[in-house]
Formats: C-alpha cells, sequence, structure tokens
C-alpha cells in the first residue's frame, strides 16, 4: 500500500465538530460570583477608606502616633539619603507586601532576566565566609 | 440598544451597582471564560485570567464611553488579560510565549480538566503553529462559535479580513493534522 493511501487528507468541514476538550470544574462559577463581588468591594474600600466617615479617634490616635515615629526616622532618613538609597529601595522592594512577583517581571526584559541568568560559581567556602561577614543577607534569603 | 443603555446607567449608579454587576457576572462568566481558556489553555490560569476581567471591568465601567457593545469591550480586555498573562508567564519562566504554549499543550494530557482524544491534541499543537492573530481568530470562530460582525468589533479587523484569515487558518491546520 502505498503512503500516500495510508495518510487520508484531513478537511475540517468533513470532520464532526471537534470539541476543545476543555472542562470546567464542577460548582465553578457557584463560588465565582462571590469571589469577585469580593475582590470588587476590597479595591472600592481602598479608595474611600481614607474620606469615609469611618475615621474615628482611633484613627486619629495612630495618625499621631505614626507622625511620632516618623519624625525622627524622616530626619535620619534625610541625612543618610544619598548613601542609603539602594539599600532603602531593595528594602522597599522586599517587605511590600502589594508588590508581586508578577509586577516585577512585568517590568523587566529579556536582557536584565539573561544577566540574572548569570553562573556565580560560588564555593561553599567563599558563601559561608560571605555569610558570616554579612549579616544583612540573612534578610534577603528568608524573603 | 436602548435597553443596553439603560442596564449601563444601572452599572454606573451606586444604588444599582451590585446587582446589575452581578447581572452581568451572570451573563458573561461563561463565555468569557471560554473565551480565555481557549488562549491560555488552563483552568487555574483562566480562574485569574478571568477574575482579573472583572476586576477591570468594573473598575473602568466610568469609562466606557459606549461606542462599542458592552459585549466586545468586555471581550477586549479579557483578550488582552489573557494575552498579558501568558508574556508575563514566560518571563516568569524564562521562555518566549510560544514555547510556553507549545509547554502547555503538552502538559494537557496530565490536564484533569481536559478530556481530549488524538485529534484533539492535533488540532491545539496545530494552533500553536499558526500566527497569533489567525490562532485568536480560529479559535473565536471555530471553538467560541461568535460571528465574524461580533468577531471583527473585538479585534478590530474587518469581516473580510478575518475571512481571509479563518480560511487560511483552517488551510494551515488542515495540512499540519494530514502531515503528522
Amino acid at each position: 500500500m502505498s503512503l500516500i493511501k495510508i495518510m487520508k487528507t484531513f478537511k475540517i468541514e468533513n470532520e464532526p465538530k471537534i470539541k476543545s476538550g476543555f472542562i470546567i470544574p464542577e460548582n465553578y462559577f457557584d463560588h465565582l460570583t462571590e469571589n469577585i463581588m469580593q475582590k470588587i468591594t476590597k479595591e472600592d474600600t481602598k479608595v474611600i477608606s481614607l474620606f469615609s466617615t469611618r475615621i474615628s479617634w482611633i484613627y486619629a490616635a495612630a495618625a499621631v502616633i505614626v507622625l511620632g515615629l516618623i519624625i525622627p526616622i524622616y530626619n535620619d532618613f534625610n541625612s543618610n539619603f544619598t548613601e542609603n538609597d539602594e539599600v532603602i529601595l531593595e528594602n522597599y522592594i522586599a517587605n511590600k507586601s502589594d508588590i508581586s512577583d508578577t509586577d516585577i517581571a512585568s517590568l523587566l526584559d529579556e536582557e536584565d532576566i539573561q544577566k540574572m541568568n548569570v553562573d556565580m560559581g560560588l564555593e561553599e567556602k567563599s558563601i559561608e565566609n560571605e555569610l558570616l561577614t554579612n549579616p544583612n543577607l540573612e534578610q534577603y534569603i528568608t524573603n | 440598544m436602548l435597553q443596553e443603555k439603560e442596564f449601563i446607567k444601572e452599572l454606573l449608579n451606586p444604588k444599582t451597582q451590585n446587582q446589575a454587576f452581578k447581572k452581568l457576572l451572570k451573563e458573561y462568566q461563561k463565555p468569557l471564560y471560554n473565551h480565555i481558556r481557549t488562549i491560555v489553555l488552563n483552568h487555574d490560569d483562566t480562574d485569574d485570567v478571568l477574575q482579573n476581567t472583572f476586576v477591570k471591568v468594573f473598575k473602568y465601567l466610568n469609562k466606557f464611553k459606549g461606542e462599542s457593545k458592552l459585549f466586545s469591550w468586555m471581550y477586549r480586555i479579557a483578550t488582552n488579560e489573557a494575552l498579558t498573562f501568558l508574556n508575563i508567564k514566560g518571563k516568569i519562566n524564562g521562555i518566549s510565549s510560544e514555547t510556553l504554549q507549545k509547554k502547555t499543550i503538552d502538559n494537557l494530557k496530565a490536564d484533569i480538566y481536559f478530556d481530549g482524544d488524538e485529534i484533539q491534541f492535533k488540532l491545539q499543537r496545530a494552533i500553536a503553529s499558526l500566527p497569533k492573530k489567525q490562532q485568536l481568530v480560529f479559535k473565536m470562530k471555530y471553538f467560541e462559535e461568535l460571528k465574524y460582525e461580533e468577531i471583527s468589533e473585538i479585534l478590530g479587523t474587518s469581516v473580510g479580513g478575518l475571512k481571509a484569515s479563518y480560511y487560511h487558518a483552517v488551510k494551515k491546520i488542515e495540512a499540519f493534522v494530514t502531515i503528522n
């Protein structure tokens, strides 16, 4: 039998309709509306909260405390600003919880990713040394 | 059309907004789910993208000018969200979105939410070999069974252009499936 005979020409219109084959988990849509409404109200309150009437004396007291804490820090921060610029930025990214990996990744281009793939060629000993001499590293690792 | 205008008013009025939005969700969650699923392929990612899509729809409702239909506007947001999602997912994994798509198709065999035989896998692989625009047009026409006029409103391409895209897509898919 020749190869051509075995190979049947495929024609979409001659075939019965091919379904996508995707299955939706049972009850998926039952919870979807709820989930989305929750997300929306969350976003909403984020925007409104500052101006809402719910500002009570607790918020006022908290604001005073925060201000009291911030003023000395701010003064200190200002005087060291230029030299600590990078450290502050890194800490900000590391601790700011509403910046997701996805957000950061969306700012990177191919070149950045290439750069990240650099093989550091570190020996275990040198890592140990680095860890001993640089206590700040622990923070990066645990994050 | 008048009905839609009324509905949009309800969506924008803070008093009726929640009820109206629930109605919108009920009507569009299934078609938009299917639309996103044909693009991102697995259920969990679809769930993410679908939720983000509706959150964005809600957020930008007041910017919706009513120049296009609510239907095509939402499909447009969903399409953009799905394509952006794939680009970012590829980036995080250090691969192109084409490679990601091929990988995801290979993973379909183990996916409990995919029930496909050999021809369905072949069809998915054939679709993945097409240029991006032809992929979208084929999926929207063949799987989602949207009308050319509707696809035209969503993608902003003329009906003639879409018919040509679909025709080319079908030819390439048939050749692919015949050979493989």
